[in-house]
C-alpha cells in the first residue's frame, strides 16, 4: 500500500516561488505522471517528494504520514535518475545491491535479490561489469534494478527516457508498463513527452509555471482539457485554435461565427457565455477531415507524409495556420487549395480567459484507465 | 609552409624556450656541485671541468642528512594528510551544499595566500614560543597545514564539482549518510584529484624555507634549514650549497617526476577532463 498525498506543496528559492500551492493525490498503485515544459517544476516536485528538495510550505503524506522532514532513504522510495546516477566505480551487482549493503543486509541475501531484479530486467549476464562498458539501454535497467532491489512502495523516474534514442524509448516504455503491472508499486513519472505521458499513465498531472493545469486519465485530458494550455499540450500535434465570435447560444450547443466567416455549431453548456462573446475554437488535426467544398478554405503551404497518414499545414484566407490531419494516401500537394470539414461533436470552445467551456455530453471512455483496477493481493 | 605548421613549430619552440628557462637554474645547480669551489666562481663560467665528488662528501660530513630528509618527509606527509582531512568535509559542503556566501568564502580563504607570511611571524612565532612548538615536526606540520589549507580546499572543491550531484542523490536515495557518501562514492570517484592535490600539497611543503627556517633549529629541522646551514657567516661556498641544495630536492623531483601526469592534472584545476 503506498498513497501520496499532497497539500498545499510550496518551494521557494529565496524570493523565487517555483511550486506555488499544489494538492494532489496519488493513488495505491496508480502510475501518475507528471508532464509539462521545461521548467514548469515537474522535476522539482519529484525531487520534493524524494527528500531531496526541502518542502518550503505544505505537507507530504505517504500512507497518511507527513513526511516533510524524514530523510530521503526512510520514506520508502526509489529514483531512477535522468542520468542514471549509476556508481560508475562499482559493477552492477555492487550498483544494484548498494542499498542493501548500506542497510546492513547479508551477502548471500544481497546476491539473492540483486539475481532476482537482474532477472526480471534481462540483466543476468552483465552483473559483472562496470556501467561504462554497457549500452544506454542497459544502464537504463540498471538504474532500475537498483530501485527494484529495495522493494519500494514508490517509484520515482526522472525522464528516466529521455537519453535513449527514439526505438529504444519505445521498448522501455513497454517494459515499464509490464514493470509496473509486475512490481504493482506506486509509480511517479516525469516527462515533458506528452506520448509517454499519454500511453503510460493511469494518471496525467499536467503542470506549468508551478501549478496544476489539470489532473485526469489521459483521454480525460484528450476529450476534456481544462483550458488552453492542457488543450493545445495534450495531443500530437497540438490542437488548432480559431478565433471566433458567438452568434447564438441555447443548452444544447452554442453557435460560433469563424474570423473567416464560417459558422458552427458546438455542443458546449451554456451559463458562462453570451452573444457577441469572443471566444477560441479548438480542434484536433485528427478531427479535420477534407471536403469536397466547404466553408473552411485554405492554401496547402507544407505536406508532412508519414506513409499511415499525411499532415497538411494549411493557411487560411485570415492568415490563420490549420494542421489538418489527412489520410496517407491523399495526393495534395503543396500550394494546393483544400476545403476542410470540421467535425462540430469533437470541437471545444474556450473562453476569453483561455478556460474551456463544458461540453454537453462527457466522451465516454475519459473515465478509462490505463489497465483494469488492480485486485487487492 | 602550412601556417598551422609553423605555428605549431613556433609553439613547440616557445614551449621549450620556457621549459629550458626553468630548468635552468636546476641544471646549473647539479652542475655547480659538481665542480670545486674555485671552479664554481670562474668568471666566465666553466661549462666543461673534471667533475668531483667532493663536495657531496663534505656535505654528508657536516650535517645528518638522513635526520633532515626524515623530518622533510614527516612533515610534509603530516600536513598533506592533515589538510585533506580537513579540507575534504569543507569542500564537500561548499560542492554540494553551497550558501549564498560560498564562493565568498572561497574567494577569502584564497585571499588569505595573498598576506606575505612575514606579517604574521611575530604572532606566530610567541604563539609558538608559548604553546612549546617550536623546533617540533607538530609545530611545522600545524603551520603547513594552515598554509595550504586554502589551496587544498579550493582544488577538492573544483574537482568534486565535477561529480554529478546526480550519483550522491542517489547513494543519499539508497540511504547513505553523509559520512558514507563521502566515503563510499565521493572519493573513489575523485581519487585522481585528491592524488593530484596532495602531491602538489607535498611538493609545497618539501619546499617552504620561510616557516621551517624561523621556527626551527635542528631537532625538527627540515632539509630547507639543511640547505642554509651551508651559506656560512665565512661566505657562500657556492659548490657546497649546489651539492647541498641537489640532494634536498633530489627526492621531491623524482617524485614529481613519476607522477607528473597527477601533478598536470592537479595544475591545471580539474579543467582537462
Amino acid at each position: 500500500m503506498a498513497t501520496i498525498v499532497l497539500k498545499g506543496i510550496e518551494k521557494s528559492y529565496g524570493t523565487v516561488q517555483v511550486i506555488k500551492g499544489i494538492d494532489l493525490s496519488i493513488d495505491d498503485r496508480e502510475f501518475c505522471v507528471f508532464v509539462g515544459p521545461s521548467g514548469c517544476g515537474k522535476s522539482t516536485l519529484l525531487r520534493m517528494i524524494a527528500g531531496l528538495e526541502e518542502i518550503t510550505e505544505g505537507d507530504l503524506l505517504i500512507d497518511g504520514q507527513k513526511v516533510n522532514d524524514v530523510p530521503p532513504s526512510e520514506r520508502g522510495l526509489a529514483m531512477v535518475f535522468q542520468s542514471y546516477a549509476l556508481y560508475p566505480h562499482m559493477s552492477v551487482a555492487d550498483n544494484m545491491g548498494f542499498s542493501l549493503r548500506l542497510a546492513g543486509v547479508s551477502k548471500e541475501e544481497r546476491r539473492a535479490k540483486v539475481a532476482e531484479a537482474a532477472r526480471i530486467l534481462h540483466l543476468d549476464k552483465f552483473l559483472d561489469r562496470k556501467p561504462k562498458e554497457l549500452s544506454g539501454g542497459q544502464r537504463q535497467r540498471v538504474a532500475i534494478g537498483r530501485a527494484i532491489v529495495r522493494k519500494p512502495k514508490v517509484f520515482l523516474f526522472d525522464e528516466p527516457l529521455s537519453n535513449l534514442d527514439a526505438a529504444l524509448r519505445v521498448q522501455m516504455r513497454i517494459e515499464l508498463a509490464r514493470l509496473h503491472d509486475e512490481l504493482a508499486a506506486t509509480m511517479i513519472y516525469v516527462t515533458h513527452d506528452q506520448v509517454e505521458a499519454m500511453t503510460m499513465a493511469d494518471k496525467i498531472v499536467v503542470l506549468q509555471g508551478g501549478i496544476v493545469e489539470q489532473a485526469g486519465t489521459p483521454l480525460e485530458l484528450y476529450h476534456h482539457p481544462r483550458n488552453l494550455f492542457v488543450a493545445g499540450f495534450i495531443g500530437s500535434p497540438k490542437m488548432n485554435f480559431l478565433p471566433a465570435m458567438v452568434t447564438a447560444v441555447t443548452d444544447a450547443e452554442t453557435t460560433i461565427q469563424l474570423a473567416g466567416g464560417a459558422n458552427l455549431a458546438v455542443p458546449v453548456r451554456s451559463g458562462r457565455h453570451k452573444v457577441g462573446d469572443t471566444v477560441t475554437l479548438g480542434v484536433r488535426p485528427e478531427h479535420m477531415g477534407l471536403a469536397g467544398e466547404g466553408e473552411i478554405v485554405g492554401e496547402v503551404m507544407v505536406v508532412e507524409r508519414l506513409g499511415g497518414e499525411t499532415f497538411l499545414y494549411t493557411q487560411l484566407k485570415d492568415g490563420t495556420m490549420l494542421t489538418v490531419q489527412a489520410d496517407g494516401e491523399i495526393p495534395t500537394g503543396v500550394h494546393e487549395r483544400i476545403a476542410i470539414r470540421l467535425d462540430s461533436a469533437t470541437c471545444h470552445l474556450f473562453d476569453g480567459d483561455g478556460l474551456a467551456i463544458e461540453r454537453v455530453q462527457r466522451h465516454p471512455l475519459a473515465s478509462l484507465r490505463r489497465m483494469p483496477t488492480h485486485k487487492a493481493s | 609552409m602550412h601556417p598551422r605548421t609553423r605555428e605549431k613549430i613556433i609553439l613547440t619552440l616557445a614551449g621549450w624556450l620556457a621549459a629550458g628557462l626553468i630548468f635552468f637554474p636546476i641544471f646549473w645547480m647539479i652542475l655547480t656541485s659538481f665542480k670545486t669551489e674555485v671552479e664554481a666562481i670562474a668568471t666566465p663560467p666553466k661549462l666543461f671541468f673534471s667533475p668531483t665528488l667532493e663536495n657531496y662528501v663534505t656535505v654528508r660530513e657536516r650535517a645528518d642528512y638522513i635526520h633532515f630528509a626524515i623530518n622533510s618527509i614527516v612533515i610534509s606527509v603530516g600536513a598533506t594528510l592533515l589538510a585533506t582531512l580537513i579540507a575534504v568535509p569543507a569542500a564537500y559542503a561548499m560542492a554540494f551544499f553551497p550558501g549564498r556566501r560560498t564562493k565568498d568564502l572561497l574567494l577569502w580563504m584564497l585571499s588569505t595566500k595573498m598576506m606575505p607570511a612575514v606579517g604574521v611571524l611575530i604572532p606566530i612565532y610567541l604563539l609558538f614560543r608559548d604553546a612549546g612548538a617550536i623546533d617540533t615536526r607538530w609545530g611545522l606540520i600545524v603551520v603547513y597545514t594552515l598554509m595550504n589549507l586554502p589551496i587544498v580546499v579550493w582544488m577538492l572543491y573544483t574537482f568534486f564539482k565535477e561529480v554529478p550531484k546526480d550519483i550522491l542523490e542517489a547513494g543519499r536515495m539508497d540511504g547513505a549518510k553523509p559520512k558514507q557518501e563521502v566515503w563510499m562514492l565521493l572519493l573513489p570517484l575523485s581519487l585522481p584529484g585528491i592524488a593530484s592535490t596532495a602531491l602538489l600539497s607535498i611538493i609545497l611543503c618539501w619546499n617552504e624555507a620561510f616557516w621551517s627556517l624561523n621556527l626551527t633549529t635542528s631537532e625538527a629541522a627540515p632539509l630547507t634549514t639543511f640547505i642554509a646551514s651551508f651559506s656560512a657567516p665565512e661566505g657562500l661556498f657556492w659548490a657546497k650549497l649546489s651539492a647541498a641544495s641537489t640532494i634536498a630536492i633530489a627526492p621531491i623531483l623524482v617524485f614529481g617526476w613519476m607522477s607528473q601526469r597527477q601533478l598536470v592534472r592537479g595544475l591545471t584545476f580539474g579543467a582537462v577532463k
